[in-house]
Order: C-alpha cells, then sequence, then structure tokens
C-alpha cells in the first residue's frame, strides 16, 4: 500500500552560514494494505517529517514515495490534490476551523470537491453517526474536549473515503482514558472500513495497543522494524530497548546495579533479562531449570503483558550456581525452550 | 452655518465610502498576497514578498500630505483634477492600501499552520485554502483591521482638506483655524468624533458577531 524508497530529507539551514539539517537518511518501508502501523522515536527522530513525506506537505530531498503504486514525490499540483484525496490525515493538535460547526468542518474537503449540499449531507451524517458525535453536529469546536475535537478530525479526514489514514501524534495532547477511545476508534476503522493506518507516536503504550508492526525511527534512521509482539519480547535496538523500558517499567534495583559488572569472573552471578510468550509462558520452566541445573533463581521483577491477545512475560533474574559453572547451559536450555536471554550484567561472587 | 456643515458632512462621507471600499478591494488581495508569499509559507516567494514589503514599506513611511502632493499627477491622470472630494479619493485609497494590507497580513499570519496543512491534505487548492479556510477563520480580525483603517481614513480626510478636498476637515481648517470660527472648528471636531465613533462601534459589533458563536 504505502512504500518507501531511501527517503532522505535534508532542511536547508536556517542562516546563511547554518548547516544544513539531516531529518530522514535513506528509509525504507513497506507498509501493507489494511495494517495498522506505527511509527516510535523519541521527540526530534524525524517521525514527523516521515509521515509528512508520505502525502507531499514535505517533499523528500530523495528516494520515492508510492501510495498505492503511485509516486506522489513527482506529482505536479493538480494531480497531488487527487491523491492526497487518498490520503486522510490527522494532527496533533486536530486543526479544525474554528468559525465552523461540527458538521461544516466534516463537509469542508466535500466542499473542496465542489459537491452539492445534498449528497455533502448524506456522507456527513453517517460519519458523524461513526465517530459517534451526532447530537453535537450544530456545535463549534470550541465547545469541544480534546477527545471529541479528534473524533471531528478523524471524520473531517475519512470524507474523502481515503485509503489511507496518517496520524501525527493524534492522540498525544489527550489524557490517557481519551487516548484508548481514540485508539479503539482507529481500530473500529481500521476493521470496518479496511482503512491502511499509519500511526507516529512517541509513546509504546499507543503502539502497544493497536498497531500490527512498528519501526524504531531514531536520528532519521530506521533502527528497528518487527512485529509489536516481537518488539516486546525481544527488542534488537538500544532506542526500543529504551522505550521498552520506560514502558513496562522493567528496570533494575539501584543497589544491584552498582554491583554489576561489564564482564563476567570466575564464580560470577548472572543478571538476566528473559521475555517470553504464548506457549512458554503458561510452563513452570523456572522450576526445572533450578532443578535440573541445581541453580538459585532470584527474582528481581517479573510482570505479564497482554499485547494482541498474546501473552509476553517479561523477568529481570539473579542466577547463582552453587556448584560447577552451570549457567550457560542453563542459557542455552532456556533459549531452546523458545525464551529471549538478554545478559544484563554480572555480579562478582565477592561483592 | 449648516448648509456648509452638511456639505462637508457629505464630502466627508462620499471620501470614506469611495477610499473605504476601493482599500478594501485593493488591500485585502495585497494583504493575502504578502502573507502567503512570505518564506515558509503556502505560495512561498521570497523576491515577490520583498519588491511588495519594500514598496508597502515606503508608501507607509511617507506623511499623507506629502505623499498626496507626490501623486499629483497620478490623481490628476485618473480623475482629470486634484481638486475637491473625488480626487481625493485617489491618494486617500492608496495611502490606506499599504496600511490595512499590512493589517490583513498579521490577521492572516497570526493563523495557525496547521489550518493551511489540515487543508492541503483534503486536497484544497490554494484558491480554497483562501477563501474558505484563511478568510473565515481571520473574519474576526480582518473586521478589526478594517475598522483601523477606516478610522485611520478620517484623519486623512481631514489632513487631504488643507489641499483642497472639500469635507468636515477643510471646514475646521478654512472657516475655523484661519478665519477664526471657533463655532465651525467645535462643530466639525464633534461630527468627526461622532463619525469616529460610530465606525468603532459598527466594527466591534461585526466582529463580536462573528466570534460570539464559537470563542
Amino acid at each position: 500500500m504505502i512504500v518507501l524508497e531511501n527517503v532522505s530529507k535534508t532542511f536547508a539551514p536556517t542562516s546563511p552560514n547554518g548547516r544544513a539539517i539531516p531529518a530522514l537518511r535513506n528509509i525504507s518501508l513497506r507498509v501493507l494494505e489494511g495494517e495498522i502501523f506505527g511509527i516510535i522515536g523519541k521527540s526530534g527522530a524525524g517521525k514527523s517529517t516521515l509521515v509528512r513525506c508520505m502525502n507531499a506537505l514535505e517533499r523528500p530531498s530523495s528516494g520515492k514515495v508510492l501510495i498505492d503504486r503511485e509516486n506522489v514525490t513527482l506529482l505536479p499540483a493538480k494531480l497531488l490534490r487527487v491523491a492526497r484525496r487518498q490520503i486522510g490525515m490527522i494532527f496533533q493538535h486536530f486543526h479544525l476551523m474554528a468559525s465552523r460547526t461540527v458538521y461544516d468542518n466534516i463537509a469542508l474537503p466535500l466542499e473542496f470537491m465542489g459537491y452539492p449540499k445534498h449528497e455533502i449531507e448524506a456522507r456527513v451524517i453517517p460519519l458523524l453517526e461513526l465517530v459517534g458525535l451526532t447530537d453535537k453536529m450544530l456545535a463549534y469546536p470550541n465547545q469541544l474536549s480534546g477527545g471529541q475535537k479528534q473524533r471531528v478530525a478523524i471524520a473531517r479526514a475519512l470524507a474523502n473515503q481515503p485509503k489511507v489514514l496518517l496520524c501525527d501524534e493524534a492522540t498525544s495532547a489527550l489524557d490517557p482514558k481519551t487516548t484508548h477511545a481514540i485508539l479503539d476508534l482507529l481500530k473500529h476503522i481500521n476493521q470496518t472500513l479496511g482503512l491502511t493506518v499509519i500511526l507516529i507516536t512517541h509513546e509504546m503504550d499507543v503502539i502497544k495497543s493497536i498497531c500490527d508492526r512498528v519501526a524504531v525511527l531514531h536520528q532519521g534512521t530506521i533502527v528497528e522494524e518487527s512485529s509489536v509482539l516481537e518488539l516486546f519480547s525481544r527488542p534488537q535496538s538500544d532506542v526500543a530497548k529504551e522505550l521498552i523500558k520506560v514502558n513496562t517499567r522493567s528496570e533494575m534495583p539501584n543497589a544491584l546495579r552498582r554491583k554489576m559488572v561489564p564482564m563476567p569472573s570466575e564464580q560470577c552471578h548472572y543478571v538476566l533479562r528473559l521475555s517470553f510468550r504464548g506457549q512458554a509462558a503458561q510452563e513452570p520452566l523456572m522450576a526445572r531449570v533450578i532443578q535440573r541445573f541445581d541453580l538459585t533463581i532470584n527474582i528481581i521483577q517479573a510482570h505479564l503483558e497482554t499485547i494482541r491477545e498474546e501473552m509476553i512475560g517479561i523477568m529481570i533474574i539473579e542466577m547463582v550456581s552453587e556448584g560447577e559453572d552451570t549457567i550457560p547451559p542453563a542459557i542455552q536450555f532456556l533459549e531452546s525452550q523458545g525464551i529471549h536471554i538478554e545478559v544484563l550484567g554480572y555480579v562478582p561472587r565477592t561483592a | 452655518m449648516s448648509q456648509e456643515l452638511l456639505k462637508g458632512l457629505q464630502d466627508t462621507f462620499l471620501m470614506l465610502l469611495g477610499a473605504g471600499l476601493f482599500t478594501l478591494i485593493l488591500g485585502l488581495p495585497l494583504g493575502i498576497i504578502l502573507a502567503l508569499t512570505d518564506k515558509d509559507q503556502l505560495l512561498s516567494r521570497p523576491r515577490l514578498y520583498k519588491i511588495l514589503s519594500v514598496t508597502v514599506n515606503t508608501a507607509r513611511s511617507i506623511p499623507f500630505i506629502i505623499f498626496m502632493i507626490l501623486i499629483a499627477p497620478i490623481t490628476r491622470f485618473l480623475t482629470g483634477t486634484t481638486v475637491g472630494c473625488l480626487a481625493a479619493v485617489v491618494p486617500l485609497t492608496l495611502a490606506c492600501v499599504p496600511f490595512f494590507a499590512r493589517l490583513c497580513e498579521n490577521a492572516i499570519q497570526h493563523l495557525p499552520r496547521g489550518l493551511t496543512e489540515a487543508a492541503e491534505s483534503l486536497g484544497a487548492t490554494p484558491m480554497q485554502i483562501i477563501t474558505k479556510v484563511l478568510i473565515p477563520e481571520a473574519m474576526p480580525q480582518l473586521i478589526n483591521a478594517f475598522t483601523v483603517t477606516l478610522v485611520h481614513l478620517v484623519g486623512y480626510t481631514a489632513i487631504s482638506g488643507a489641499l483642497g478636498s472639500g469635507g468636515l476637515g477643510s471646514i475646521a481648517i478654512h472657516k475655523g483655524y484661519f478665519s477664526l470660527k471657533t463655532d465651525y472648528m467645535i462643530v466639525s471636531v464633534v461630527l468627526l468624533f461622532l463619525i469616529v465613533q460610530f465606525i468603532q462601534s459598527c466594527g466591534d459589533y461585526l466582529s463580536q458577531l462573528k466570534t460570539r458563536r464559537y470563542r
């Protein structure tokens, strides 16, 4: 549905002697039809620039952006306007017209198309129902809450019956409860209308609740791209690990952190981060490991999480071997059972 | 006395009406062009913006009474004369257009940039963005801008009275000041005051009529 090939964007320097600012470097991405694709990154990572390239609000410096096999980067203004009707967009700050009622805000794109009044009405009324604002249709945006404003913006973006919906930090100005209501609405639209949704956010919670796949953006490059489940159970990049840590609070106590060293020594303890999903989460693997390898396990932190109806367990443990060094084979065993293990550090015996 | 004042009042109204109308017709588009051709705006043309901007600044920096003399040839070309209230409409308009255009530019540029982007993402043409988004959204500020311009214009009509345009200003200057008839002076100044009050009240009412519903 959406294909990005080697997209780069460099902003011209703001002052004559200033340096050009690279915002995106060689981004290649493939979003499938009907999926909810998340793009996560910290602020300044280039998320907004990336999503704005997708409907050519920003023209990439190089590379291709294909929407439904059409290269939007090369389109002349007139054809670009036609292409943009296939791509709805919602924003963090909604950008509704204060001088228009809810009804008239949703009617705006249809007025741009030059539709007659009765046809506009025939389209706007079902959209009002879809977003649950039929009773507010004559209200002005300033009389609405943030969540309601975003619903109006969603209805407005859908008025052209687009195939893709771009969401640029669409829930970042909303409280957690409203955020979930809006995400549910997006999910509902995705399922009922088969709309492809691109979601830009800095909140892992948003990704966790509705995305199918996710790309992690850092300093203008994609450092990781995987299914959401995969990202949570075995994050590869440091940025992803950090973002997940914030989300799942998988942090170590400071007392332990201070004792840790990066290299193993004779008979040291291991500090491990385990993540397991699905079947593995339901088996008493820990007990078996303890018996089989004669180990002591100190659970520092553990919690279960349900992502897209699948369970993911994340655990931080300290593994102490009593006799000979049985830890490496134990790790091997756990990995063979489908558990993802990351060695966080070592604690020397004497410490 | 009442005959003369009535004539003066009529001339002042004619000048306000004529110059006001032309200022609106010429100043609003110029203001929109200024707002949209500035860099990073919808129709960014930095060089055109620079030229327009310098022209507007130049026109605004010349004191009105001198401006009126300077453009006398243009006035004569357009109206065939340089005296009378009809001829005065030309310099009055040309002096007010840059002022009003700047205020319009300001009103449009203070709208959130995201509004334009949202409209673009919905497939709007630049013309549709101007007529269906920018002007309606900036309407209260545009009405205020026009009110301020009209009040300014009242002052200019009085100055133009010194150079033979007629109107209340002319009566105040020629009868009231040069002929030392204080009563003429007082009445014409009071009338000018009332006109300004009237314009300001109308402007405030209209701009609030727009915003009361949604602010």
